[in-house]
């Protein structure tokens, strides 16, 4: 019996490369265009599929050598990939402009073309050994996924201690190991040779560097900028700056000067892929500036508050809230590095100094414990970490209200700076939370005070009284800032410092010539009546289910968007480049599923089969895809990040279907077998649905350990069930005609390219737990497509 | 449309004034050897062919009048002092990659104006936002100018045909001290340019800035600006990547008493309404506007 470790291998090094690519693009480029690599790699497979199908013959007759070649040659081609990847002259901010974007389409053709072959091989090599090894369909899956899982975690791993550019050359060498196993002395030293020629070539070429239009490149390119402290991790790669832009970036008031009061000061700027997340303090933090911000608004309202700050900004925010009157901090910073400049310091800059007034909470956002008189979200919190947006859902929100003692306030922040509809989102998203809160008039509980750029949102949770709206009219007009919306003010005919016109998708002409304007100010009155505007953006609230503040752009706008594409931030761009994706998904998916009435003959079964499997490799492609992209959302929640819960939800899920598809190779009853595998996806997915909120947020507190394993422990069962329906029907199949198990292998391929932006789409647009529910529909497809017995 | 003369009356006085226009290429005029002398004097030696620079020169046309069309149509008229600084700068000499050493002259000009990377993160923009910054600035003969971010230094030129000083800091010094030769050899000798820190603005200019553009990547204005900002200046920052068409001005002015206010200049997405033709939508149930 031949040994499937190679196998093993080649599905670990394909998926670890996979892994790798995204996080090249995340440090080179920006991280939304990493999951097009998980595009290019489906598409690969799908294809490898097809190829599969119309050569099977020839595959099948000169496997003895094609073993040991594929991986040689996917050395030699995934070294080449590389280095085109790494030349491509991509600069993903032309796309925007539709006068730039036909080159970068082009460009987006060489990435394909670099690193199309490598998966197109890496399917070749894992189908082949299917072919090869017909007969222990269930014990080739499971290696396949199980060496799928560990090369997950092996570039996991490798992230802690490489920086993202070397993870490519690093993983390669796994395969020279798979064809020396597959092949005999010659093969050996064939591969050796490869590899050492590959690497050479790679160390001479492969050119990777971070885009010049990156926030952190004019820092780091300014005389005398150093780089003091660095740190390597999946959550990205870490940079402090030393250099003369580096100062706290906090919105303050225009008039400060007239005010008196100096600038924010100078301080190391904190870099994450490239993105600037924080200022850390050089020494002390000072904050003589802070009675001129923006943030101060709520202060203006209290005496002597216990304050929660959600983002320590390194020390900072403690610094601004004492400088503002508050008696007491309680500081939460999720983002671990954050976490860790507070307690123990980063590079040179100092931990937070010992004070009785302050203390540093370990407790997650969500998880808060005591009573506060002010809870302030710091400016820098929805940029610092992606999942501090799960702060601004609606739940959340009613959660800080309800920690609030009499006359308590929340302070919530967003930046208006492109697109002034994030702000009126959050204003339905905080009316939904006092609504939860119990609240009957919530447009009395709500003031909205703003700069040129950013706006807060003032949540009370006693009616804002005359004097207070006073205080902050009085606060506002000191500073140049505009109080957009209080209880008893008019929205219009008040002076405006900061002219703020409607930005919409359907107008071309906007009407500039009279007094300044109040976009927020219009609309606030609306949104907090509950009578939103209805446009091409989405107002609708920010909730658990869909932790989303972008994209606004509702999808039935789609078209109105590209051709205003360059109104719209970057981060709705995504939106887009998702449903472009998809469409091209959709394309090949097509051609793949109509392949059987070119290949007719090549396939020999009868019609009914071929409907039936039409569904069933299909649905399986899909569902199994929007239930892991389902729980890789939960997972990211769960365990404070993305990096993580992708990782632990794809070895997780991998590892087990391995074993299941391992375990259906031996079951003597298919059909009962499928039918109990998916009653139990089902059972164990139906109670996710149910539970997994109240889970996640009861879990958030434990160690990380026990969170890891509570996520493990909901997935194994699920995942187990889950790898019974490919192996079982690629067996049952294959017993209505050979050719089918490509095929299968190639549908199920296509189908899950178009799953991946098909659930961003879904899962941003209606929720999760819609996610989990397609998902579960498809599997119950799957159990109807289960071809009847044959007499 | 309504055309008023201020713009006319404006015109023909800075028609007096406007400093000499390329008065170091003799009398001549702007040749192809002129073209290659002057990319020599600023440290860019280069080569072009006689047909590819007439082409460029035919293109100058009607980008010309492609500009004056875009400025009218959101302005209500064309800035006559702006049309002749298009018309006076050869925008060939600034089309050039520093980080590649690589000349670009031949994308001069384009019928489908765009941006263009010039090396090291700064992007020369396209023409028709470049004139329309050029016209919100609202610049005057006498004025005082400084700009906070050189990038290929177009729009300092533009802006130095217009008023009688411009200064203009980079960050960036591999840019900036390249960027600073260029603007002699053209005859541009009101320009004065440095490479470091704009935070503090140019404090040694007595008097102060009656226009200010900073590319600002930070969340505030930095304060030294604001007061270098003489009454009745303007301090314009463009707002939005610089690949985009054209982007989002933030307008800064000060009132007598020192506070600041601003203004949203969204007419290079939005055309000015005229008239009576209200074809924006009101949100339901908003009242007449204020």
């Amino acid at each position: 019996m031949a040994s499937l470790v190679p196998l093993f291998l080649i599905a670990g090094a394909a998926v670890g490369v996979e892994i790798a690519l995204t996080r090249f693009f995340a440090v080179a480029s920006w991280s939304e265009y990493g999951y097009w690599v998980i595009s290019i790699a489906m598409t690969g497979f799908a294809v490898s599929g097809v190829v599969m199908v119309l050569g099977r013959g020839a595959f099948l007759r000169h496997a003895r050598w094609l073993l040991p070649a594929l991986p040689i040659a996917m050395l030699a081609v995934g070294g080449a990939g590389w280095i085109g990847t790494t030349l491509n002259g991509f600069n993903t901010l032309e796309l925007q402009n539709p006068a730039t974007a036909q080159a970068q389409l082009a460009n987006i053709a060489l990435y394909y073309a670099a690193l199309f072959p490598f998966f197109v091989l890496a399917g070749l090599a894992v189908s082949l050994n299917f072919l090869v090894h017909a007969g222990q369909v269930g014990r080739v899956y499971g290696y396949d996924l199980l060496g799928a899982g560990t090369g997950a975690v092996l570039a996991l791993a490798l992230m802690f201690v490489l920086h993202p550019f070397a993870l490519v050359p690093a993983l390669l060498p796994l395969l020279a190991v798979a064809a020396m196993l597959a092949g005999g002395a010659r093969w050996r030293v064939g591969a050796l040779a490869v590899l050492a020629a590959t690497e050479a070539a790679v160390l001479a070429f492969a050119a990777p560097r971070v885009s010049e239009f990156k926030p952190i490149y004019a820092p780091l390119n300014v005389q005398d900028s150093r780089v003091v402290a660095e740190r390597l991790s999946p959550r990205g790669v870490y940079l402090l700056l030393d250099n003369f832009t580096e100062r706290l970036d906090t919105d303050v008031s225009n008039n400060a000067g007239a005010m008196g009061l100096p600038p924010p000061p100078r301080a190391y700027g904190l870099y994450r892929d490239g993105a600037r997340i924080a200022a850390l303090p050089m020494a002390a933090p000072e904050a003589a500036h802070a009675p001129a911000a923006l943030d101060a608004a709520a202060y203006a309202l209290l005496g002597a508050p216990r304050v929660l700050l959600l983002g320590g900004a390194g020390g900072f925010r403690a610094a601004e809230a004492f400088a503002l009157g508050a008696r007491q901090v309680t500081i939460v910073e999720p983002e671990p590095l954050l976490q860790e400049a507070l307690s123990r310091g980063f590079g040179p800059s100092p931990p937070l100094a010992a004070d009785a007034r302050l203390r540093l909470s370990a407790a997650h956002p969500l998880r808060v414990e005591g009573r506060f008189d002010l809870v302030d979200i710091a400016g820098d919190f929805l940029g610092a970490d992606e999942q501090n947006r799960t702060a601004y859902t609606a739940e959340a929100l009613a959660g800080f209200l309800a920690r609030l003692e009499p006359g308590g306030l929340l302070s919530v922040p967003i930046g208006i700076r492109e697109l002034p509809v994030h702000a009126v989102r959050l204003l339905a998203t905080a009316r939904e939370a006092l609504r939860l809160a119990g609240v009957a008039e919530p447009e009395r509980h709500v003031a909205v005070i703003r700069s040129a750029w950013n706006l807060r949102v003032l949540v009370a949770r006693d009616p804002f009284t005359a004097a207070q709206v006073d205080r902050l009219l009085a606060f506002a007009e000191e500073r140049s800032f505009d109080l957009s919306y209080a209880p008893g003010l008019p929205a219009e005919g008040r002076e405006v410092w900061n002219d703020l016109p409607p930005v919409s998708l359907e107008a071309t002409t906007v009407d500039q010539r009279g007094a300044a304007q109040d976009a927020v100010a219009r609309e606030a009155a609306l949104v907090l009546a509950g009578t939103p505007p209805s446009d091409a953006f989405d107002r609708s609230p920010v909730t658990a289910d869909r932790p989303f503040l972008s994209p606004l752009v509702r999808l039935p706008w789609l078209g109105a968007a590209l051709k205003r594409i360059e109104v719209l931030p970057q981060q709705e761009i995504g939106l887009l480049v998702n449903v472009a994706v998809l469409a091209q998904a959709a394309l090949l998916a097509l051609a793949v599923a109509l392949l059987p009435l070119l290949a007719r003959p090549a396939l020999r079964v009868r019609l009914p089969v071929l409907g039936r499997a039409l569904v069933y490799f299909p649905a399986l492609g899909l569902g199994f895809l929007l239930v892991e992209i389902a729980f890789i959302e939960h997972a990211a929640l769960l365990l404070g990040d993305r990096s993580s819960g992708f990782a632990l939800v794809l070895t997780a899920m991998l590892v087990f279907s391995g074993l299941g598809a391992m375990w259906a190779g031996r079951v003597r009853a298919p059909g009962r077998a499928l039918l109990m595998a998916v009653l139990v996806a089902l059972g164990s997915a139906g109670l996710v649905l149910v539970g997994v909120r109240g889970a996640v947020l009861a879990a958030l507190d434990w160690p990380w350990a026990l969170r890891a394993a509570l996520l493990v422990a909901a997935l194994a069962p699920l995942s187990l069930a889950l790898g019974f329906p490919f192996p079982l029907g690629l067996d049952r199949f294959r017993k209505e005609g050979a050719g089918l198990l490509p095929w299968a292998w190639a549908l199920n391929g296509a189908f899950s390219v178009v799953a991946t932006p098909l659930a961003n789409l879904l899962g941003h647009g209606l929720g999760l737990s819609w996610l989990l529910a397609a998902g579960m529909a498809c599997y119950a497809a799957v159990l109807f497509a289960w071809p009847k017995e044959r007499p | 449309m309504i055309r008023t003369r201020r713009p006319l009356l404006l015109g023909a006085l800075a028609a007096c004034a406007a400093p000499p226009v390329l008065s170091a290429q003799g009398t001549g005029g702007w040749t192809l050897e002129a073209y290659l002398a002057a990319m020599r004097a600023s440290g860019r030696e280069t080569t072009l062919s006689a047909p590819a620079f007439a082409a460029i020169q035919a293109r100058k046309t009607d980008a010309l009048r492609r500009i004056e069309a875009y400025l009218a149509q959101r302005f209500g008229a064309a800035d006559p002092a702006v049309m002749r600084a298009f018309a006076a700068l050869p925008r060939e000499y600034f089309h050039w990659n520093y980080e590649a050493r690589a000349n670009g002259a031949a994308n001069a000009y384009e019928s489908d104006p765009k941006p263009w990377g010039l090396g090291f993160g700064s992007a020369l923009s396209d023409y028709l936002g470049q004139a329309y910054m050029t016209q919100a600035c609202q610049a005057k003969p006498g004025h005082v100018a400084l700009e906070i971010g050189t990038g290929s230094g177009f729009q300092a030129a533009l802006l130095s045909r217009i008023v009688a000083r411009q200064y203009s800091i980079e960050i960036i010094e591999r840019l900036g001290s390249a960027v600073g030769r260029i603007f002699a050899p053209l005859g541009l000798d009101n320009v004065e340019t440095r490479v470091g820190d704009g935070f503090f603005g140019w404090p040694e200019v007595a008097g102060g800035f009656d226009i200010i553009i900073v590319t600002c990547a930070a969340q505030y204005v930095p304060p030294a600006l604001i007061q270098q900002l003489k009454p009745g200046g303007r301090l314009v920052i463009p707002i939005g990547q610089p690949f985009r068409r054209g982007q989002f001005l933030y307008i800064y002015t000060r009132d007598e008493d020192g506070r600041v206010r601003s203004r949203k200049d969204v007419g290079v997405y939005f055309i000015p309404m005229t008239g009576a033709m209200m074809n924006r939508p009101r949100p339901a149930g908003a009242g007449p506007e204020g």
